[in-house]
């Protein structure tokens, strides 16, 4: 066609401009330190520029990054030595069993009044996320940014699908705990 | 199924990681249930609630200008890397000589990966940083610019249910094939109908293999969005949208050929 073949910088740079926000959001949410993000999201994408040659084209460029992002962000919050020893407390005397949450109905009843969509709602549940271990929080938002399935998820962190799900289900309980005891605290 | 199997299988059905059939198992079962049904939409509206606070954020231009500027900046790496080289002339000139001939090697070629590319365009969509670009009859311009390649009929497909409109159309290029894009909504949420020759499926390889391998319902979704591709009188149709597969998997078994159904006519 006599067009001009991109260079494997514009190629990369192609691919990774519609992802930046999600991978910065993701980076946010996942940085025990907020002073890491900015260091955090250019060395990744540093790192993955320089293995460019080794990503294989018909694979998801997304799942990719995500996955040396994913990385790095360990790599930095394990430098802070925030890793899980404390994280792990956070499961409080509070914790409800899944079967007796079903049963819960001030959580049905909350998830149907108006204060369920408030906008104040989110800072709590940002804040929740703290409650969660690093993988159990690179699972869910691995799922909730990220949009990935499973198998994705499984590949990315390298756990196998069960973990995936366990670490999951149990991201998403401690979520709804520590977003009842906020609403607890806001409406004695 | 029971009660206590369904509840078993929460995340998993609305992640939309079952199989077809256990997924229709769940359904079923909600749509006998009042109980579970209220139980599922609690756990969804509060797993959509938390999905979106998780979500909110922008992009911080600096950073990224800076990350880019990185990149882009890479030359100088390479130049730095060639002083090098001209300390050791002859080398230089042998690493010229070995450059040359891997060029004229024939490359191997990536197939491209379809639904990767379809979400992509799909998030555009959705985004809106893409919007349709004409209504009714393919613009002259566009004709033009596509010529023979460009396929009218694929304009004439259509999902046939109530709930599905169309806002638009646009051509979009995928690994040079001209892609019918027609830009909907199911009940308010953005849904991508995209479609080409099934003559032109050899160009997406992955996708070529599933159909060959005797599915006759595609799903290849691997992001944010549900991607269900089938075969229609000699088009491949594909249907892209954040909706459950269930949804998903009933809009695209309703696309059909049409001729004056709905606003997109085409000028043949």
């Amino acid at each position: 066609m006599g067009e001009n073949r991109p260079t494997p910088a514009e190629k990369f740079l192609e691919l990774l401009r519609p992802i930046e926000r999600d991978l910065e959001i993701y980076c946010r949410r996942m940085a025990w330190d907020v002073n890491d993000v900015k260091d955090t999201i250019q060395n990744a994408v540093w790192r993955a520029f320089r293995a460019f040659d080794r990503y294989r084209q018909d694979a998801s460029f997304r799942a990719w990054m995500f996955k040396i992002l994913t990385n790095e962000i360990f790599a930095a919050n394990r430098k802070h030595g925030r890793i899980a020893s404390h994280e792990i407390t956070a499961e409080s005397d509070e914790s409800e069993s899944f079967a007796a949450l079903e049963r819960d109905l001030e959580y049905r009843d909350w998830l149907n009044s108006p204060g369920a969509l408030a906008d104040a709602l989110d800072e709590a549940i940002v804040a929740a996320l703290k409650t969660l271990t690093e993988m159990e929080r690179a699972v869910l938002l691995h799922r909730a940014i990220g949009g990935f399935r499973y198998r994705e998820i499984s590949e990315s962190l390298e756990i196998p699908i069960g973990s995936v799900m366990g670490n999951l289900s149990r991201a998403r309980r401690k979520m709804r705990d520590a977003l009842m005891r906020s609403q607890r605290r806001s409406n004695p | 199924m029971k009660c206590h199997e369904a509840r078993k299988l929460i995340a998993p059905y609305l992640d939309s990681e079952l199989d077809t059939k256990t997924s229709l198992e769940v359904a079923e079962h909600l749509g006998a249930c009042g109980e579970c049904s209220r139980f599922f939409a609690a756990e969804e509206k509060l797993d959509e609630r938390i999905q979106s606070a998780l979500r909110q954020g922008g992009r911080t231009p600096s950073l990224w200008a800076q990350t880019e500027a990185r990149i882009e900046a890479s030359a100088p790496t390479l130049s730095s890397r060639r002083k090098i080289w001209r300390l050791t002339g002859a080398f230089a000139v042998a690493a010229v000589v070995v450059a040359g001939i891997i060029t004229l090697l024939p490359k191997e070629k990536v197939a491209p990966d379809w639904a990767a590319i379809a979400e992509e365009r799909h998030h555009d969509y959705a985004g809106k940083r893409v919007a349709p670009e004409f209504s009714g009859e393919i613009p002259e311009s566009i004709a033009q610019k596509f010529g023979e390649r460009l396929d009218a009929r694929a304009f004439a497909f259509a999902v046939a249910d109530s709930d599905f409109s169309v806002r638009g159309a646009r051509v979009c290029e995928i690994a040079d094939v001209p892609v019918a894009w027609m830009l909907g909504s199911y009940k308010g949420t953005p849904v991508s109908l995209m479609i080409f020759k099934e003559s032109e499926i050899s160009a997406f390889g992955e996708l070529q293999k599933r159909f060959q391998s005797g599915e006759p319902l595609v799903d290849c979704g691997k992001g944010h969005c549900e991607i269900i591709v089938r075969v229609v009188n000699g088009h491949v149709v594909c249907l892209v949208a954040g909706l459950p597969k269930t949804v998903m998997q009933r809009l695209t078994m309703s696309v059909q050929p049409h001729s004056q159904a709905t606003a997109l006519a085409v000028a043949e």
